[in-house]
């Protein structure tokens, strides 16, 4: 009997396994469940991202596909790392840079006081990230706070690419139900499905305001409600402000609210500020500030200077030392905590297990075959 | 998707040297005959071809399964995974990838009618979890490296300055390319120049002299590769007027129980 020869790339695939050690799990996300792990040899943290595969019938999604897809092949300081990849079973991890905590969490505390300069740094290391994102062709389609994290020394991250997907091509349709409502752009909202990196502009607009107000700067209730809540709060824009408004498949006539007076509510910002948050805030898509050319905008060449990534306010709470119980505050946070299964080195399996049968998913179990085995059935059948 | 060719896996990974790649086919394909090897590359573009046309896909999809299937076999053999399988997968991993997904039994279904329209004597014992279990090997064997560039897309960028039938010449020339492995070896940009070069000998006179010299000037690509794939693409037309599909299922089989013997 012939002994098969194991193929290379799942030799390669064991080999990165084992250059980890999985220690507890971090958090868990739409399609992820994210552990602390590190490096054995370098000792270097990191952080892995089990994508769930539901059932393994139709291999990786599409939100899998689009994340490796892009971490792939992008490479910026303001975009998170993928170390590395490989698959465990019907599993496949994302081995992430470890970033301890998210903007997100930094905005909700409190305790923090935020200067202008320190907006200003965190605004131009998340433009600077989204720059390099649209250079490369990619919407990232997702963005808010809690998708910017935060490194150990302050450098801000762009992460969660689960949504991203290459755009230029006007021809084709794009899906207009992406990103978390309240960062989403009207021309979204009404139904657009040709739209360029202005939509992450719009989000960031909407970051670069909560930034200042400390709360989610549009946040409507429902998906209808949320243009109204951009109304109220910009002024009903009108065919003048935005050419091409009635024809956009949901553009029909709405409430007419005027235009309120901004510096009122975002009192204590600077001219400067407010002129760059204006410009990513407005309704023309074609006529919002682009991320190369908001990067050049007065507002980062203007004192106060950004401050150093390493000096900004960092929350006293992160990731690994959180506790249950603590974000219990609705429906933005969808995180769990827990560490009930300390060490768990990925090449024994016994976590994994121990995952599926937690997330009530038997299925995956069933499909533990071994892959060496199983492969003797892909090989083509012997000439007749 | 990097901001240009020369940042991305394709070329920073994947790039093989002329000399590597012939290394490769001598330890693989010992047993075959080079014309026997070419008649196998140009076999399973073309199943892979006829796939994403039942499927009405975009030409890139194709090409990007193509070169997935290509590369998957750099380090494995036929006789590791049913190229007939791993054909199927390529395609409906391409789709996904291109963000053009088709359900998996969709993709199976088209599949397994094809190889039966193609040939009787093609075996496809597979079911849909195969297509799954194969994608998880296929995107281990990549790395996880999934966007491939294309010619096609430099014909695009250049179409402005391009007559119509030397658009269309070209852009088939391109498509002949994915018969060879020279999208292993060469940049886009290389095969692109290349085939509009050929496509001039074709359709002369569409393009102006002064025209094509300014155009062949302004894209400052290295002319001693033009020339290789030039004569590469010519070599192709010639085995491929040889070429009899019928013959090629019997090829597979008679190829992959060599490897069965002799390992
Ligand atoms: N690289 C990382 N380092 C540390 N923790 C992380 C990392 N990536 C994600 N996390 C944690 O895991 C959670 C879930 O991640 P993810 O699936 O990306 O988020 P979501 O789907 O909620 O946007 C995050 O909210 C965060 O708490």
């Amino acid at each position: 009997m012939d002994v098969p020869q194991a193929i290379l790339g799942e030799e390669i695939n064991k080999e990165t396994e084992s250059l980890y050690k999985k220690e507890k799990k971090l958090g868990e996300g739409t399609y992820a469940v994210v552990y602390l792990g590190h490096h054995i040899k370098t000792k270097r943290k990191v952080g892995i991202k089990k994508i769930k595969l539901g059932n393994m019938r139709s291999g990786l999604d599409m939100s899998a596909i689009r994340e490796v897809k892009a971490l792939r092949e992008l490479r910026h300081p303001n975009v998170i790392e993928l170390i590395d990849v490989f698959s465990h079973k019907t599993n496949l991890n994302l081995v992430l840079e470890f970033l301890d905590t998210d903007l997100e969490n930094v905005i909700k505390d409190k305790s923090l006081v935020f200067m202008p300069a320190d907006i200003k740094s965190w605004m131009m290391m998340a433009l600077r990230g989204l720059d390099h994102c649209h250079r490369c062709w990619l919407l990232h389609r997702d963005l808010k706070p809690n998708n910017f994290l935060i490194a150990s020394d302050g450098q801000l991250k762009l992460a969660d690419f689960g949504l991203a997907r290459e755009f230029g091509d006007v021809k084709r349709a794009m899906t207009s139900q992406t990103v978390t409502r309240w960062y989403r752009a009207p021309e979204l909202l009404l139904g657009a499905t040709n739209y360029t990196g202005s939509i992450d502009i719009w989000a960031m607009g909407c970051v670069f305001a909560e930034l200042l107000l400390r709360v989610p700067y549009l946040s409507g209730e429902s998906d209808l409600e949320q243009l109204t809540t951009i109304f109220k709060a910009r002024g009903t824009p009108t065919e003048d402000d935005w050419p091409g408004l009635s024809k956009l498949p949901m553009g029909f006539k709405f409430e007419k609210h005027p235009r309120p007076a901004f510096a009122e509510l975002f009192h204590g910002a600077s001219d400067d500020a407010l002129d760059l948050m204006n410009r990513m805030l407005t309704y023309n898509p074609v006529a919002r500030i682009t991320a190369a050319e908001a990067l050049q905008h007065p507002y980062f060449r203007n004192s106060p200077r950004p401050t150093q990534p390493a000096k900004l306010p960092r929350p006293k709470q992160e990731y690994v030392a959180e506790e249950e119980g603590l974000d219990s505050d609705g429906a933005r946070r969808k995180r769990h905590y827990n560490d009930a299964f300390g060490d768990d080195v990925f090449s024994d399996g016994k976590g994994d297990s121990a995952v599926a049968h937690r997330e009530g998913s038997g299925h995956s179990r069933d499909q533990d075959a071994q892959p060496t085995a199983k492969r003797m059935d892909l090989r083509i059948s012997s000439p007749a | 998707m990097a901001a240009n060719y020369w940042e991305s896996s394709q070329f920073q990974r994947f790039l093989l040297t002329r000399y590597e790649l012939a290394e490769i086919e001598s330890t693989h394909m010992i047993q075959l005959t080079n014309h026997e090897i070419t008649h196998l590359k140009i076999y399973f573009a073309d199943l892979i071809l006829k796939i994403g046309k039942r499927l009405r896909t975009r030409q890139e999809i194709i090409a990007t399964a193509i070169v997935y299937f290509k590369r998957f076999y750099i380090n494995n053999t036929f006789y590791d995974i049913d190229p007939y399988l791993m054909a199927a997968t390529c395609m409906y991993l391409a789709c996904k990838v291109e963000e053009n997904p088709h359900h998996i039994k969709h993709i199976w279904s088209e599949s397994s009618a094809m190889f039966t329209e193609t040939s009787p004597d093609i075996r496809f014992p597979y079911d849909i979890p195969d297509i799954a279990e194969c994608e998880s090997y296929l995107l281990e064997e990549m790395k996880f490296y999934l966007v491939v560039y294309h010619p096609y897309q430099v014909l695009i960028d250049e179409s402005i300055k391009l007559s119509k039938p030397a658009l269309q010449a070209s852009w088939s020339i391109i498509n002949d390319s994915y018969r060879t492995d020279m999208t292993l070896v060469y940049p886009p940009h290389v095969i692109a120049v290349a085939a509009l070069f050929l496509s001039r000998v074709v359709d002369q006179g569409n393009l102006s002299d002064i025209e094509a010299q300014q155009w062949f000037a302004d894209l400052n690509v290295d002319i001693t590769d033009v020339l290789q794939v030039v004569t590469e693409l010519l070599s192709l037309y010639k085995v491929w007027s040889e070429y009899d599909e019928a013959k090629m299922p019997e090829l597979v089989s008679r190829y992959i129980a060599d490897i069965a013997a002799s390992s």
